[in-house]
């Protein structure tokens, strides 16, 4: 069950980032934010994916929580990236 | 004439991406189904039900191996892991001339008996496949998917240096935009688990580089085996005393073994000079217990059954390797992250698949007359047919023969490999044939017919279709339905894209396609 929460928070991680890059920001958020917000937006998701790392390194120790960290964060920008291509669609 | 390294560089990224790029998606297709070989095997003998205990096989496989081959040589014993439930057994028969493979193996169940399912060789031979190949001899196999996996790891590497703005692009992935969207679908699929790529690419080397480099072996020991003596610090096997003691119960000595480890399971059994009084007994780790495919071993004295040593792989080198191994095979993996190796491996798969597509897009509209390209670019467009409607109508047609075959066939698991050779080759020769367009259309169409019957196929023909599985619970059919319905899905919409592609093909590429905003 906290594998599908630290799922959730990298997908929240990728699209943090995601909103922090101009291209994105008018498909996620619906208006180019301020350099201030966009930064916000990119410490935000590197932190969350920080903490995805340490739910994963508390629960099954440092080696195997990367493991499963890269794996995590993969479906996490695919996920990212769909919500882009589903937005873009519209 | 200046040259920038970029440019360069994508030079390069495009030649050994090419170069064995059909080579390499075979690898990957089949690597990435390998993760669930235990899975796809029990799928592949539907007779086969429940779980299986290593002690109680391996006190099984001992009665039966006593009954087929009392004086061997030696005996191996390849223990049921959690996710299968079958033994596997091999011996070296104690006669001088050699027999025949297939008579000096056998397949047992939890209890010891020979498994009366029908004959296939499972998942185990995608696994096999994707560094063995099949119909030549192994060693050049090997030799040549280390250059493919070099070239991978070269064309990886370069490409990184190619794509400029891998983190502007991160997450780009648009539609309907033509060579765009092959590149988008190329570096998306790329970089979202490139590292995932480089550690398979880098790993897969490794597993096979003692074979690789014997150099650094050959300049300091006389024999191969004396390094492995060494390191491992295993004694090779003593001769027969030919006194004859019968061989100690194992189900107790498995139960040893794996309370040296912690209460991890045992994995495999090898036996020297059963029934003699020089026997020894050797087992390892099971290779899921741990990220090391290099398990510890114990080694028993076999009359008696006392412990003599236990043993592990020695130094910081082989360690590494063995972790090495480890991660690329994923056997430590449970179900979700396994989930999520294979979902790599499948976003891997689209990396070298797409990459192959980009080649011909990005050359067809620099074609002269693209009615009538050039030889070599009609050579790329039908290889990649082959490699990519071929191979997966050849694994639909594996999963199919599976079903289909006489029970009591010949040679059976041959001819279930014979199918998925002659599915691939079919679709290979139809494309050279057909015209490109329509190629790829048809044979993307077949595949996702012939997964989309694989469900059904398993539901005329065993008790175990999709609605009783999911009523038993049985998550395994479950999955390897689903998944066979998801191929079968991702295939047929594919083919649709291509043949309205084809429709459109005549008109200028942008105007019948909706605009995307970028």
């Amino acid at each position: 069950m906290i594998h599908l929460l630290a799922l959730l928070i990298a997908c929240a991680a990728f699209l943090a980032l995601a909103v922090s890059m101009k291209r994105h920001q008018r498909d996620l958020v619906g208006r180019s934010l301020p350099d201030t917000q966009a930064r916000m937006a990119r410490i935000t998701g590197w932190l969350l994916l920080a903490v995805v790392w340490a739910i994963e390194a508390a629960l099954i120790g440092p080696a195997m929580g990367s493991i499963v960290w890269f794996g995590e964060a993969s479906i996490g920008a695919w996920l990212t990236v769909a919500t882009i291509n589903w937005k873009t669609a519209r | 004439m200046k040259e920038s390294l970029r440019q360069s560089m994508c030079l390069v990224h495009t030649w050994t991406g090419l170069l064995l790029g059909w080579l390499l998606f075979a690898m990957f297709a089949t690597g990435r189904a390998a993760y669930f070989q235990d899975e796809i095997t029990r799928w592949m003998q539907p007779e086969v039900t429940g779980t299986a205990d290593p002690a109680r096989s391996a006190q099984g496989a001992m009665r039966y191996l006593n009954t087929v081959a009392p004086d061997a040589k030696s005996w191996y014993i390849s223990l049921p892991n959690s996710r299968s439930a079958t033994t596997q057994v091999y011996w070296q028969p104690g006669g001088a001339k050699p027999a025949k493979r297939s008579e000096t193996r056998a397949l047992l169940d939890g209890e010891g008996r020979e498994i009366t399912s029908r004959d296939t060789r499972g998942g185990f031979f995608l696994y096999r496949f994707h560094f063995d190949l099949h119909y030549m001899p192994v060693l050049w196999a090997r030799y040549l998917v280390g250059i493919a996996a070099m070239f991978m790891l070269v064309a990886i590497l370069s490409g990184i240096i190619t794509h400029k703005k891998i983190f502007a692009d991160f997450f780009m992935l648009r539609f309907g935009k033509g060579q765009r969207s092959w590149l988008d679908a190329h570096n998306v699929t790329a970089v979202i688990a490139l590292p995932f790529h480089l550690m398979i690419t880098f790993t897969g080397l490794v597993t096979l580089a003692v074979m690789y480099m014997p150099w650094g072996i050959a300049a300091n020991y006389a024999a191969q085996d004396a390094f492995y003596e060494t390191v491992l610090g295993r004694p090779g096997p003593a001769e027969p005393a030919g006194k004859p003691a019968p061989l100690a119960d194992l189900a107790p000595l498995v139960r040893t073994a794996s309370a040296q480890w912690g209460e991890r399971r045992v994995g495999y059994i090898s036996v020297s000079n059963p029934n003699d009084a020089a026997a020894r007994i050797e087992m390892t780790r099971a290779p899921e217990a741990a990220f090391g495919a290099r398990g510890e071993t114990v080694s028993f004295e076999g009359a008696t059954g006392r412990l003599l040593f236990s043993h592990d792989a020695k130094g910081a080198a082989l360690a590494t390797e063995s972790v090495m191994i480890g991660l690329h095979t994923g056997r430590f993996a449970e179900w979700g992250l396994r989930w999520l190796y294979f979902l790599s491996g499948l976003g891997g798969t689209i990396m070298v698949g797409s990459g192959l597509v980009l080649w011909t897009v990005k050359r067809r509209t620099r074609l002269p007359d693209p009615t009538r390209p050039h030889f070599g670019f009609r050579l790329v467009e039908r290889l990649n047919i082959a490699a990519i409607a071929g191979l997966a109508t050849g694994i639909a047609a594996y999963f199919l023969a599976n079903r289909l075959l006489p029970l009591g066939m010949a040679d059976r698991a041959e001819r279930e490999i014979d199918c998925l050779f002659l599915a691939w080759l079919a679709v290979g020769l139809w494309g050279m044939v057909r015209p490109a367009a329509r190629a790829w259309t048809e044979g993307l169409a077949l595949a996702g017919a012939c997964f989309a019957a694989v469900p059904v196929v398993n539901a005329l023909t065993t008790a175990r279709g999709l609605v009783p599985s999911l009523l038993a619970g049985d998550w395994i059919f479950v999955s390897f339905d689903l998944v066979m319905l998801a191929l079968a899905t991702g295939f047929l919409l594919a083919a649709a894209k291509s043949k309205a592609r084809a429709r459109a093909g005549a008109k200028p590429r942008t105007s019948s396609r909706r605009a995307v905003s970028s």
